[in-house]
């Protein structure tokens, strides 16, 4: 249970933290720039990481009436 | 009559089509057209909350801010993202509080969990008085996409007025019915005209993505980076924030929460959500390029 409250930030941390010292243009990667680049990779891991929550919740193996 | 305005008329009269008859053979009660019965399984909770999220502005909004301000744009691409994020923990709670307690509306919830029937008014007035920019935008929006692409044969105005009209034909009908299955044939025709635009006009006219960028970079240097004042990162960081808190906030979207048979769908469907959610992006790079 602990991990996923953890997951849960690393979307945010990932993202908003790191945002500054990730503003800039060059290396371009996959043709983006890179600050662009770097948030179109935490939508790909987000929702990763979702996957894994969801795999991961216990909540999520009982029947559909929770 | 030109092909563009066959086109339009088609997808109008399917809409409406769709629309009313979602409702066929339902018992139409109040718990029926405002949440579905509460019944709607992962895929179709999952076709109506996009419906709420992605509109006009995706078309629109999103790409003029790209075009008019650049990298600041971004800031639609990650509240939505991390929005997603939160409805792993906050819908299935509301879900199941709702469910319990046989709520309708969003102001019901407030009325019930806080014991307070002014607040409950509050909520729903701050949410009405909200809404009206909100739709004004909409039909705005959809007024320009509609005479632009009929080369102009039908104006603004009456593409707003058959807009509202058949908008509220199906709606009174079909209540939340109509709106789930109109979001079906939007959803998917929104996601493959973004996804082809998006790729199809940097290839077609720049040669790839990153040569556009660079033509972008070259034109109005510093457009693609976060500025050091105004829109700059700590401004994104607490916009972002902001908007993360407020997501769920619409009255459209809260209730829509109502639908679903389960809560678990909430935790199930921001995942994939998420894909989605990256081919919408792309209608940036095309705001960018249109620079």
């Amino acid at each position: 249970m602990k991990i996923i409250y953890i997951l849960t930030l690393v979307p945010f941390i990932g993202i908003l933290v790191f945002l500054p010292f990730v503003n800039k243009i060059e290396p371009y990667v996959l043709g983006m720039p890179f600050n662009m680049f770097w948030m179109a990779m935490w939508v790909v891991l987000t929702s990763a990481i979702l996957g894994i929550m969801y795999k991961l919740d216990p909540r999520n193996r009982e029947g559909d009436q929770e | 009559m030109n092909i563009a305005l066959l086109i339009i008329l088609a997808f109008l009269l399917l809409s409406i089509f769709l629309g009313i008859r979602s409702s066929k053979g339902k018992d139409m009660d109040l718990e029926q057209w405002t949440v579905g019965g509460r019944g709607f399984g992962a895929i179709f909770v999952f076709l109506l909350m996009a419906g709420e999220i992605y509109t006009t502005f995706s078309f629109l909004g999103g790409s003029g801010w790209a075009y008019g301000k650049g990298a600041p744009a971004l800031y639609v691409l990650i509240y939505i993202t991390l929005s997603y994020v939160l409805s792993y923990w906050l819908l299935p709670e509301i879900w199941r509080y709702a469910k319990e307690n046989k709520l309708m509306s969003q102001s019901d919830f407030f009325v019930n969990k806080y014991k307070s029937p002014s607040l409950g008014i509050l909520a729903a007035l701050v949410g009405v008085v909200s809404m009206i920019p909100v739709i004004v935008v909409q039909l705005k929006g959809l007024g320009i996409i509609v005479s632009e692409a009929s080369y102009g044969a039908i104006s603004m105005s009456e593409a707003v007025w058959m807009g509202a009209i058949s908008l509220t034909i199906y709606v009174m009908i079909s209540g939340i019915h109509g709106s789930v299955w109109t979001a079906v044939i939007k959803d998917i025709m929104m996601v493959a005209i973004i996804g082809f635009l998006g790729i199809y006009l940097p290839i077609h006219y720049f040669g790839g993505f990153q040569p556009m960028f660079e033509a972008v970079d070259a034109a109005k240097p510093g457009f693609l980076k976060f500025p050091d004042q105004g829109l700059s990162v700590s401004w994104f960081i607490s916009t972002v924030i902001l908007l993360v808190f407020g997501f769920y906030m619409w009255p459209q979207v809260f209730s829509a929460v109502y639908s679903a048979r389960s809560g678990k769908a909430f935790r199930k469907t921001p995942s994939s959500a998420l894909y989605i959610h990256s081919c919408c992006y792309s209608s940036f790079s095309l705001g960018l390029q249109l620079y």
